[in-house]
């Protein structure tokens, strides 16, 4: 009654007619070199053959590297980006153009982005550049926030919003990136509170999670908006906080370096501010740190930056409660955008990127599992690590 | 997900008229042919396609899966089978599989062994023992589902319509037992194309129409006979008012009949014997 072969070889016959049916998809592109590693796979520039179009291709990580000998399971971010960015559509979203499958690997194709934020605000740290551009500052926050306004429409949070994840293309669109992490919180059934670990790279992570909150809402990518904001306008990251690590016994730390870099720009919290921090449960690891008074008005001073709209926008991405923090929709609507300068459609005006091209390696060979070359850029960058799930 | 069902993936490249899937199903059985299987037995037969549904109900059941990876899951491999025959693959894996790859886009997900080892227990003679496999099959189903994963269901639809309604008039408040008696359509229309077909209010809206007016006698009736059919006249009145394409609830309506009909003669016994003999046919 039963065939052996239909338990060795459940897909024999589906393996017979694809692979007579099949040209390996990735023959499409021409691999111009290796961009960088992420914490889930490496990035290689290419184009496409048929059309000419340069594209950012994303392979993801083997659970195991090395050779890919068997199959395992494809990775529950892999699978979230997949099918999120299958749905996304969006000026300020980084396209998705291809899902390739093939060899064991699993590959995203997007469109290519000359760009990204972070090493934008670098080359600005650079004694010799110019300043950058007032309206290019403007015009990136705007567009941050018309992209995540589309994301929290379609009730996707990102959850790991930072330079890194900000590209932007050589005409000077911003294209947001990377939702590895991205959860749809649009059903009450898909809890928020389980599964994973807190994320967000802890320099950009909102006081709620700090604090040991595990509930997701909108409000945290905003949070991490304003600290893009003000990293933007400061070129350099406003909390750079030390990571506490997780102990032997798998405790979540308590961040209180990161609290702590937080309450001496912004003052130490209170229950009059924001009625619920009573509950979280790190509470009283806050209670018993110094009291610092909110000095955000002197740090924005120091840095330089005279209009008041935008010291009142960063306020109200940094109102510690989260449910009276500003929303994307409200703060694309703040006077500092009606304020001169205006924010642009193309971040650097009509002229051309003044930034330097991305920089890849030589190395094509995107079909290759070894373990993944470091990325050719400065130290500070490698430091930036990200939180893993 | 994403809120937007109007340019969702589904809408736009997973939706098909009866017209096209008949032919997408021709040319699954074309391949067949040319590959030397003369076995009418497809995925797509009605009672193929209630056993299918019955698997994947058992598998979740066994692992207690919430309901939306179930329809997920029936979804994926409704789709799959648009494109591959149920000769082509072990549909114990493929089924697997479906639970398996929705668990993870609904972010209840499990692990491969345990998913792999309940399968097993299951369906020992039938299921392969390797969970690796389960991964490869996971590869080949997000490539035929070229990565659209996300599936819009009809539940949220359905609360929507029940609020609605009774923000409309007293009589259209819902009872318990009419709420969940909708529900119960809802899911049963997974064993059937109706999902590919149609939109996810069309069916919360044809699964209401289809208790409250076709089978309130399922549903002990609150009110008396006379109130019953004032009510659906101010359900009827509703109804027309909405935006909701009356069409295609007519339509819906339809294939729900003809599914609960299929039910009627289903046999489990019988159709169990043709699925084992997809089993054998597969040599490649
Ligand atoms: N669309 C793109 N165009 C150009 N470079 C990209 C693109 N997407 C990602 N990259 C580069 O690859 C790096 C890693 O990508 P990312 O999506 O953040 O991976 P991970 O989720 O693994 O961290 C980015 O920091 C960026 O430098």
């Amino acid at each position: 009654m039963k065939d052996p072969s239909s338990l060795t070889q459940p897909m024999a016959r589906y393996k017979a007619r694809k692979q007579q049916e099949r040209r390996d998809p990735l023959e499409n592109y021409e691999i111009l070199g290796y961009i960088a590693a992420g914490t889930y796979g490496r990035v290689f520039k290419a184009k496409s053959k048929p059309t000419g179009r340069l594209c950012a291709i994303k392979k993801f990580k083997l659970d195991k590297e090395g050779a890919a000998s068997y199959y395992t399971g494809i990775s529950q971010s892999a699978v979230r980006e997949i099918s999120l960015c299958r749905e996304l559509r969006h000026e300020n979203v980084v396209a998705l153009i291809q899902v390739i499958l093939e060899d064991k690997s699993t590959y995203m194709v997007f469109d290519y982005a000359e760009h990204d934020l972070l090493q934008i605000l670098h080359h600005h740290c650079h004694p010799d550049t110019p300043p950058l551009a007032h309206f290019t500052a403007k015009s990136i926050v705007y567009q941050i926030l018309n992209g995540l306004d589309y994301l929290h429409r379609n009730w996707v949070l990102h959850r790991d919003l930072k330079p890194a994840n900000i590209m932007i293309t050589a005409n000077g669109v911003v294209k947001i990136g990377d939702l590895g992490l991205a959860r749809l919180f649009s059903d009450p059934l898909q809890s928020l509170f389980s599964g994973d670990k807190v994320v967000v790279t802890i320099w950009y992570r909102a006081p709620e999670l700090l604090l040991g909150g595990r509930h997701y809402t909108p409000a945290i990518d905003l949070w991490a908006v304003g600290c893009i904001f003000a990293e933007i306008l400061a070129l350099r990251p406003i909390f750079k906080g030390e990571e506490a690590k997780m102990d032997s016994k798998k405790v979540i730390p308590f961040q209180k370096d990161q609290v702590q870099k937080v309450v001496e720009v912004l003052g130490t919290p209170t229950p009059a501010q924001w009625p619920n921090i009573t509950v979280y449960p790190d509470y009283p690891n806050l209670q018993v740190m110094n009291v610092h008074s909110n000095r955000l008005e002197k740090w924005y001073r120091a840095i330089g930056q005279t209009s008041i709209a935008g010291l009142n926008l960063l306020r109200a991405l940094f109102d510690y409660n989260p449910i009276t923090r500003v929303s994307a929709a409200e703060a694309m609507t703040h006077p500092f955008f009606s304020e001169e300068p205006r924010a642009l459609s193309r971040v650097f005006g009509e002229g051309k990127s003044p930034y330097p091209a991305r920089r890849i390696t030589s190395d094509t060979n995107v079909k290759a599992n070894g373990a993944p070359k470091r990325p050719h850029q400065s130290t500070t960058v490698s430091s930036r690590k990200k939180s893993k799930v | 997900m994403s809120a937007d069902y109007w340019r969702s993936t589904q809408r736009e490249r997973w939706k098909f008229t009866a017209e096209q899937l008949s032919k997408l199903h021709q040319e699954v059985s074309h391949n067949d042919l040319k590959s030397g299987i003369d076995d009418p037995c497809q995925a797509w037969d009605d009672h193929i396609r209630i056993y299918i549904y019955n698997l994947v109900q058992t598998l979740g059941q066994r692992l207690g899966c919430r309901r939306r990876v179930l329809s997920t899951a029936h979804v994926y491999l409704m789709r799959i089978f648009t494109k591959i025959s149920i000769h082509e693959m072990n549909i114990f894996l493929l089924v697997t599989t479906a639970v398996y790859v929705a668990g993870k886009t609904e972010e209840q997900p499990q692990h491969i062994r345990t998913i792999s080892n309940e399968a097993r227990v299951l369906w020992t003679d039938y299921m392969p023992s390797e969970a690796t496999l389960i991964a490869e099959c996971e590869f080949y189903m997000i490539e035929e589902l070229h990565g659209c994963l996300i599936v819009h269901h009809p539940y949220r639809s359905l609360s929507f319509l029940c609020e609605s309604m009774a923000d409309t008039h007293p009589w259209l408040v819902l009872s318990n037992e009419e709420f969940q008696g909708i529900w119960a359509v809802i899911n049963d229309s997974y064993a059937s194309d109706i999902p590919l077909m149609y939109a996810p209010h069309i069916i919360a809206t044809s699964a209401l129409y289809m208790t409250l007016v076709l089978r309130p006698q399922l549903i002990r009736p609150p009110r008396p006979p006379d109130k019953i059919k004032a009510r659906i006249d101010v359900l009827a009145s509703y109804l027309g008012k909405s935006a909701i394409d009356l069409e295609k609830i007519a339509e819906c309506v339809q294939e729900l009949v003809s599914l609960y009909a299929r039910w009627e003669t289903y046999d489990q016994r019988q159709t169990h014997l043709r699925v084992l003999k997809t089993l054998s046919l597969e040599k490649p």
